[in-house]
């Protein structure tokens, strides 16, 4: 029944019917029959018999008192409960991507390497919103961790002993204007990030960069990355900032780590 | 916000093969209802062949778990990998995590995972045991927000998983706050199966079970599922988007006896509730 009759060999049925699917965003949770076969450019016939097509299998619930349809929950079986299985860095691609679209700044996705962080991967922000430093780094950059909030994240929530070992091991020099170089200081810092779940970079990497980490966990709890956003100095202040995006960047990290096994 | 929406399918009820992946729905199905665009049906049912312990599929594999022709099942893999939800690596096809899309648009489209996540963290670092939210879908509890204990030794849980609902502490919740008749059919239609020596799997029992969990508006389910795991769960009302959800904490049987599940456990977990239900209704009437 109605597969692709101009001999592509695909399927012009299932085509449709996950364009349907896809028109549904989370700024457009409800549509109508007519805003649908007006994004789709189909008939509202047509429209019609691939919503009552998937409003029976249960991908979408009828709203009954305005008669607009949204996802339902059988959305989750399209492959979204597989891919707890899947690489970190393609779990969290989408979310990198959705940070980006929602602040505006780039965004990345690090790693701990020893005293180091790995960007694994990243989502450039919109163009006029960059830092010079962004358009150096890629995916394998290096970053210190004492100095980068993907990097304090990272330390925050290390055992105090394995911590304590890293520290005597990194020379705390300055590489923005704002570096933390005194111990006890990082210390009391990286006590902060464990309280609040926020790790902040105020100029301690480069002149004029900003930017907010949260962890990342296992399902084990153990913190196995940071996301965070770059975000190009501004007379904002740090703490409105993180005030600002903290709760986006933690919203993230657990989007992530709940698919992370 | 729009009005309340039902959990399930507004059109019919869901198909009795819920949650079983990979399997179109018969074909007898489309005879009852001319508008069924069966070809869809079946393309989903592609998607949905792949699975955690599923991650690649040849040809022939998706043919037989779909129980498509191997034509029609190339017809269909060929359609997904051309809008970049398959990869094709020679024999071999795989989900990409473009897929994430479709579940992560419903999922952020509901006020309530976003409201009800930080009271369930807070929770969890009181009790130090794992707290979800799940909502109903067909015959399934479908979990739509997770926050797992630090504990070594979690529950393999992460959001989209489900479970049937008459084996589960919120499944118990979601059925208690469904109309009688759909509750009943339910009980007519919906398989018990015995994963434990505990399983209640009688209807005749469920129902007095279920209507317990009503009366006393919380639910606390001994192992019923898996061996050595307890959880209690309660109703979350005001979610406009998702009607009724239910809110748990499971812990390991080992850890946590039934007395305080219900002394200890219960009491934080209402008061959750009535935290996320606050914020609802705050949310509602902005």
């Amino acid at each position: 029944m109605r597969q692709a009759a101009d001999g592509t060999g695909l399927s012009q049925s299932l085509e449709r019917g996950l364009a349907i699917l896809r028109a549904f965003t989370p700024d457009r949770p409800a549509l109508g029959i007519s805003e649908l076969a007006r994004e789709l450019a189909l008939t509202r016939s047509t429209t019609h018999r691939y919503v009552a097509t998937l409003a029976s299998l249960g991908y979408l619930g009828q709203d009954h008192s305005t008669r607009k349809y949204r996802l339902g929950p059988r959305v989750l079986d399209l492959g979204f409960s597989v891919l707890g299985s899947l690489e970190l860095r393609e779990i969290a691609a989408p979310h990198l991507r959705r940070l980006t679209d929602a602040t505006g700044h780039t965004s990345n996705l690090g790693i701990r390497d020893d005293t180091d962080v790995i960007l694994i991967d990243r989502v450039l922000g919109r163009p006029g919103r960059y830092h010079h430093l962004e358009f150096s780094l890629h995916v394998g950059s290096r970053l210190p961790a004492y100095c980068s909030a993907t990097g304090k994240a990272l330390l925050a929530f290390l055992a105090r002993p394995d911590l304590d070992r890293l520290l005597e091991r990194i020379d705390l020099v300055p590489r923005g204007p704002r570096t933390l170089t005194d111990k006890s200081a990082l210390l009391a810092e990286l006590e902060q990030v464990r309280r609040t779940g926020i790790a902040v970079n105020d100029e301690e990497l480069d002149s004029a960069l900003r930017a907010i980490a949260a962890p990342v966990r296992s399902r084990s709890g153990e913190v196995v990355a940071a996301v965070n956003v770059a975000i190009p100095w501004s007379p904002v202040a740090m703490s409105e900032l993180a005030d600002r995006l903290g709760p986006v960047l933690r919203a993230t990290a657990n989007e992530i780590a709940a698919r992370v096994i | 916000m729009s009005g309340r929406i039902a959990n399930e399918s507004a059109v019919s009820g869901p198909p009795a093969d819920a949650g079983v992946p990979g399997t179109a729905t018969d074909g007898s199905r489309a005879g009852r209802n001319s508008e069924f665009v069966q070809s869809l049906d079946r393309g989903l049912a592609v998607i949905r062949a792949f699975g955690p312990d599923r991650e690649r599929l040849s040809l022939s594999e998706v043919a037989r778990a779909t129980g498509l022709t191997r034509a029609a099942a190339r017809r269909f893999l060929l359609t997904l990998v051309k809008l970049g939800y398959v990869r094709n690596d020679g024999r071999e096809f795989s989900l990409r995590p473009r897929v994430l899309e479709l579940g992560y648009a419903y999922l952020s489209g509901l006020a309530l995972p976003e409201v009800a996540a930080p009271h369930l963290e807070e929770l969890v670092a009181k009790l130090h045991e794992s707290s979800s939210i799940s909502v109903l879908d067909g015959h399934h509890i479908v979990y739509v927000v997770r926050v797992p204990t630090k504990r070594i030794m979690t529950v393999a849980i992460s959001v989209g998983t489900r479970f049937p609902a008459f084996a589960t502490s919120m499944g118990r919740v979601l059925l208690a706050a469904m109309p009688e008749d759909r509750f009943e059919r339910y009980l007519a239609e919906a398989k018990f199966e015995q994963f434990t020596a505990l399983t209640v799997t009688d209807p005749a029992r469920l129902r007095a079970i279920v209507r317990e969990v009503a009366r006393q508006g919380y639910a606390i389910v001994d192992q019923e599922l898996e061996e050595g795991l307890r959880a209690v769960a309660a109703p979350i009302r005001g979610g406009a988007d998702v009607g009724t959800a239910a809110i748990n904490v499971s812990a390991h049987a080992s850890r946590v006896s039934m007395a305080a599940m219900r002394s200890e456990i219960l009491p934080t977990l209402l008061e959750t509730v009535r935290q996320i239900e606050a914020d609802l209704h705050a949310q509602g009437s902005r």
